[in-house]
């Protein structure tokens, strides 16, 4: 509603401004502020009642007065008298408790007004209604205040005014169940439906009535019946149960990993006007996803459309979407090489200044999701039946219900339909009316060009046939469209692209050029690729490999040593930044200090006493940490227990056949008559000797400390090292039970001459108060000097006598400290393995949380690491790792 | 006294030229060990093709072969022989060792880490510049004849720690090391073994190497050649390509219930 102003309402603000500014400055100024929301947005009569409310709440102090002031407009522009009607009442119940109580719940009121979640708003003023109004002393008073709006604050937009309605019917019952409701809603319970929730609730609230502290338990899903019902109800699928299993999907497919992440992390670049409808978007370097989805009844069903979308998008790094590339684009149609890069004074990614280089852009980009969805169609088709049909007959589901809902004839989406899915049938040709024989043309055209192994660069072609006569059918817009419908929200998005892949492709484009200089031809779109997968280190090797591959496919003669030698002459290091910073100088420090060389790779030669190496205890924390830890996993603990019980040797070894022992072996017997009668000599040997025997082995457990084990988990409220913690508690559980000798250890690193290595438990150390303090106190810290940190450990490991020495190192990713990145970390490490190997101690790498790396087999050697993607599986995995190294 | 080698020439001949597509220069390698009688590790993993590489080289070399399956009840005279009791008399029987040093023959013991320890006493003479094999229960010397060859094959990041390979041991050893075979070689193994069309075979192919890209994920190894061309196989026994694959490859490799989510995605994709 927009009203004119009127000079009295002028004059209104100004003596309410006055009135309020004698009694407080600020309160002045809400005052101030509240009228000019209002002024000219609300009806006269609006206006008055705010000032009479203002001159009534002037009596009560400038306190009050000021929240009001600032508070009210946002309900009164609401024009909803009910709303003002249930803001006064529960302001009433507030104030009946004191004016403290008012600032905190009625700020995020107004908050979710200004947000437009005015439902939320409604529950939320019922519910402290509700609350306020019971009995409650001064103290759980000033705690609902605080509490309950930051739990509020917490809840998922999307489900906040049901789950705020739940939790009034909560503290009905009992306000003491407030607390484990809102846990329980962190634990999983914010999945559900609103009928599921309340659901839910109601089983809970039944037992309240027995038992509090079992309604309790039963909210925050501590009990197992409470998981288990929870997970029934549930058909909202999180991102976090599929992530792993995706992950490991793409892994297996492409042979590297893309992380998966979350559709809000795409942030601003995303259009917020087409969210709910697209699912899943990606930048050639991370797959994006909504955090949940709950689009079926059946949780399958919804996992089904996860897995979909990974297997469509992983098509598009398979068959090179995000590849594009100038030079082969000029090589495929002879095209001038920089068409566009004029108009933009040449900024953003080759594609991107391809489709700018239409004069709608945005049609040109529509053109190309068009032949490149095409074009990975037919590939997949080729190489992936199975997957093949399975997309069809989920196609053929959403464009059914499309037209049913929407039947206009969009040029774009008639060509998505045809072309990218491949469609033709009678709905489309009624919906489709003269636009028919350009949608036949073009499909037969691309199916003709788009032949499985034909590149990006083909359908870009098509693109630029295409072009004319789309834009004379659809005109020219004067305002930018919506982006077209396609199933899912799918499309290539060249400006995500761009973004993700921008300084690759800076570098590549350097490389590229200094290349060109020297005769050697190499595409911009593969060197930014392996940039990419090498994380911004790539080597000599793979250079040259490029290099080969595409003066072949340029038809030049090129001979592998003559590159080779090209490049031996290039400075790689200098050229990509990647050469060492000076050491810093070392701070002052207690321990014992002790130096260790550093194989420099591009030396070819140890650096003498290049490393210093610092020893010193972890100091302790109190923090219950480990018994908690052993508390919350009762059932792991057992189970790992029992596994482990098996590792235990028997006690006693039998040595057959013997010279002496305790009785007959009858085996042996049985040889010595043969024998006799034989007439050979019989073996003396026919006795069993029983032993005690012993597992032989002492294992030092060596944990990377550095920075990033801060990370969160994906998808969890808990770090790395966190969860690094509890699976070092876990096994120390069980090594109690096997018995074999072992200690741990952290590192980290800040530049080579302040190495830490941070004792936690010696192998002399009983498992007890002091060195479970110590394990709490693990923290994340600075940067992995791996090889100097392995060096140390691997002396330490060696004065102890054991049949068998193993040292478990575990990591979240590749070494990486000043002067210390890429291959030369990683050749380092590797020699430290290799020289504790020579001194007979076993390494065996445990990375988590990141997909394989090939890398990974060089750092640690294949077959001797392992990856865990989904670092929540290192307890149960650690044990496993541990039990087939040492079986006997 | 009797002897109970007499019919092993003959059997452990090999005939016909068994199928082994050659990947690298492996074959002349072993050729020049043979000439020079060094005996020879295998090293690789399960299902690559180690023992069909050693049947084709005795077919090649025209020697015979004699296989054992090594495990952890393997004792040494199960390598070197045994006295029998057959009525009232005794009769030596010469175990697959004795019987290869006798008759020149390529005696391949596979995975011989799960063998016994003392089986090491028994190799070490045979496989230095000695040569001889020495069988304590005859007290009797037996110099290994012209063509004689020891073959181990070892599995290196499938072993326990306490099981390793002695370094005494290892050193004994001319090495050759076994990898899965390029994808088009593969194909065409898989094709030929299991008669199914070069299409599935390369299909095949391609979801063994999509398994091996995810071999650090629980899995102790990736899907060996023998996985695939057992799948193949039965498929070219009218077995559903998604069944064969589930059955021949997916089961056999973990136990791991989401593992196997994964490995069913794998093949649905490509059937
Ligand atoms: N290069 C090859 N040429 C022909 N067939 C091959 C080749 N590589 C593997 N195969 C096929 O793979 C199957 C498995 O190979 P093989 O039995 O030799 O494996 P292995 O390495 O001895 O395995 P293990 O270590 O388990 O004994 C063979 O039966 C053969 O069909
Ligand atoms: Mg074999």
């Amino acid at each position: 509603m927009r009203v004119p102003i009127h000079e009295w309402e002028v004059d209104l603000l100004v003596s309410q401004t006055i009135a309020a500014l004698t009694m407080a400055t600020s309160f002045g100024e809400a005052v101030a502020h509240g009228f000019l929301r209002l002024l000219g947005q609300v009806s006269p009569e609006q206006l008055h009642g705010y000032a009479r409310r203002l001159d009534e709440v002037r009596r009560e102090g400038a306190g009050l007065g000021q929240l009001l002031a600032a508070y009210l407009p946002a309900v009164l522009l609401r024009h909803d008298d009910a709303l003002l009607e249930a803001f006064e009442a529960t302001l009433a119940t507030l104030l009946s408790k004191g004016v403290y109580t008012v600032k905190g719940p009625l700020g995020l009121f107004v908050q979710l007004l200004d947000r437009g979640e005015a439902d939320a708003g409604v529950a939320l003023l019922d519910l402290l209604e509700a609350c306020f109004a019971l009995p409650l002393s001064y103290n759980r008073s000033i705690y609902m205040t605080q509490f309950i709006p930051q739990a509020v604050a917490g809840f998922d937009p999307l489900r906040r005014s049901f789950q705020i309605g739940q939790l009034k019917r909560v503290i009905q019952v009992d306000h003491h169940l407030a607390e484990p409701f809102v846990e329980g809603l962190a634990a999983g319970t914010t999945l559900l439906s609103a009928a599921a929730l309340t659901a839910f609730v109601s089983r809970a609230l039944n037992r309240a009535a027995t038992s509090a502290e079992g309604a309790g338990r039963y909210l925050s899903l501590a009990a197992h019946r409470a998981r288990a019902f929870c997970r029934e109800l549930q058909t909202t699928v999180p991102l976090t149960e599929v992530r792993g299993q995706l992950g490991r999907y793409l892994q297996a497919r492409l042979g590297y990993s893309v992380a998966i992440h979350d559709m809000a992390d795409l942030g601003g670049a995303d259009d917020h006007m087409d969210r709910p409808r697209t699912l899943v978007a990606c930048d050639g370097r991370y797959l994006f996803l909504p955090k949940e989805l709950g689009l079926y009844e059946q949780p399958h069903r919804n996992r089904e459309v996860y897995t979909l979308l990974v297997k469509l998008e992983a098509a598009c790094f398979e068959f090179g979407s995000f590849d594009f590339d100038r030079q082969r684009m000029h090589q495929l149609s002879g095209s001038p090489l920089d068409r566009g890069a004029a108009r933009d004074g040449a900024v953003g990614s080759d594609l991107e200044r391809f489709l700018n280089g239409f004069p709608q852009p945005d049609l040109a980009a529509g053109l190309f999701t068009v032949f490149e969805h095409c074009r990975l169609r037919l590939a997949v088709a080729a190489r992936y039946p199975g997957l093949a049909r399975e997309t069809a007959s989920f196609m053929e589901q959403a464009v059914a219900e499309e037209l049913a809902l929407d039947s206009k004839s969009e040029i774009l989406k008639l060509l998505y339909i045809t072309v990218a899915l491949g469609m033709v049938d009678e709905r489309i040709h009624r919906i489709a009316g003269d636009n028919w024989p350009l949608l036949l043309q073009w499909m037969q055209t691309a199916v003709d060009r788009l032949v499985p192994g034909s590149r990006v660069e083909a359908s870009a072609a098509l693109v630029r046939s295409a072009y004319p006569s789309v834009e004379a059918r659809r005109g020219r817009p004067a305002a930018p469209r919506r982006p077209f419908w396609t199933p899912f929200g799918r499309r290539l998005r060249p400006d995500l692209i761009y973004r993700a892949t921008a300084i690759p492709d800076r570098m590549a484009r350097r490389v590229r050029q200094l290349l060109a200089s020297r005769g050697l031809r190499v595409f911009q779109s593969d060197l930014r690729k392996c940039f990419l997968r090498r994380q911004g280190t790539p080597e000599n090797a793979d250079l040259r490999a490029l290099i080969l591959a595409a003066h072949t496919e340029l038809n030049l003669a090129a001979s592998a040593s003559k590159i080779r030698l090209e490049l031996a002459e290039l400075d790689l290091d200098a050229l990509l930044d990647r050469t060492s910073a000076a050491a810093l100088p070392s701070r002052s420090m207690s321990g014992t200090h002790h130096r260790y060389p550093e194989w420099d790779a591009h030396l070819g030669d140890y650096l003498m006493g290049h490393t210093l190496v610092r020893e010193r205890r972890l100091p302790e924390v109190s923090d219950p940490l480990y018994r908690r830890t052993v508390d919350r996993h009762t059932g792991l603990v057992a189970r790992i227990r029992h596994a482990f019980e098996l590792l235990k040797p028997q006690g006693l070894k039998l040595l057959r056949p013997w010279r002496e022992g305790d009785s007959f072996d009858y085996r042996a017997m049985l040889a010595f008559a043969v024998d006799r009668k034989a007439g050979c000599m019989p073996s003396d040997r026919l006795y069993v000797k029983r032993i005690k025997h012993q597992r032989d082995v002492a294992v030092l457990l060596l944990v990377d400390l550095s920075r990033s084990t801060a990370n969160q988990v994906q998808g969890a409220s808990m770090s790395v090292l966190h969860v690094t913690q509890t699976a070092i508690i876990l096994f120390c559980e069980a090594l109690k039970i096997v018995g074999d000798r072992f200690a741990i250890a952290g590192f980290s690193s800040s530049g080579r001459l302040d190495v830490d290595y941070l004792r936690i438990k010696d192998f002399d150390d009983p498992l007890d108060h002091q060195t479970k303090r110590r394990i709490a106190a693990m923290t994340p810290m600075r940067a992995t000097r791996m090889g100097a940190a392995i060096r140390h450990a691997t002396r330490r490991l060696a004065e102890i006598p054991a049949g068998v020495r193993l040292l478990l190192i575990l990591g979240d990713g590749f070494p990486n400290d000043t002067g210390y990145k890429g291959m030369r970390a990683i050749a380092d490490t590797r020699r430290a393995i290799q020289e504790a190997h020579a001194r007979r101690i076993y390494t065996r790498g445990i990375t988590v949380n990141i997909g394989s790396d090939a890398r990974l087999d060089e750092l640690y050697g294949r077959a001797h690491h392992t990856v865990i993607q989904d670092v929540r599986d290192l307890p149960d995995r650690l044990f496993e790792i541990y039990g087939r190294l040492t079986r006997t | 006294m009797a002897s109970a080698d007499a019919d092993a020439p003959v059997s452990h001949r090999i005939t016909d030229e068994p199928y082994y597509l050659s990947i690298g220069n492996e074959v002349s390698l072993f050729e020049a060990a043979a000439r020079s009688a060094l005996p020879v590790m295998l090293k690789g993993p399960t299902g690559c093709g180690k023992t069909r590489f050693v049947e084709y080289m005795a077919w090649r070399l025209g020697r015979p072969l004699i296989t054992v399956a090594c495990h952890e009840d393997l004792f040494a005279s199960d390598l070197i022989g045994r006295y029998l009791l057959k009525n009232d008399e005794t009769l030596w029987l010469d175990g697959p060792l004795t019987q290869a040093v006798r008759m020149g023959a390529i005696c391949y013991l596979d995975e011989v880490v799960e063998a016994r320890k003392d089986t090491t006493v028994v190799i070490h003479p045979l496989t230095d510049n000695r040569r001889t094999l020495f069988i304590d229960k005859r007290r009797e010397v037996i110099p290994a004849t012209a063509g004689f060859q020891l073959v181990i094959s070892y599995n290196p990041g499938y072993q326990s720690l306490l099981k390793d390979l002695k370094q005494s041991t290892r050193q004994r050893f001319v090495a050759l090391n076994f990898d899965y075979p390029a994808a088009h070689q593969e194909a065409e193994i898989v094709a030929r073994e299991s008669g199914v069309e070069p299409n599935t075979a390369q299909a095949l192919v391609r979801l063994g190497g999509q398994i091996r890209n995810i071999r650090e994920h629980g899995l102790t190894e990736g899907a060996s050649t023998r996985l695939l061309i057992y799948a193949g196989q039965m498929m070219t026994q009218g077995i559903s390509p998604a069944d064969a694959c589930r059955v021949a490859i997916c089961l056999p490799l973990s136990d791991d219930e989401r593992l196997q989510e994964t490995l069913s995605e794998l093949v649905d994709d490509l059937f």
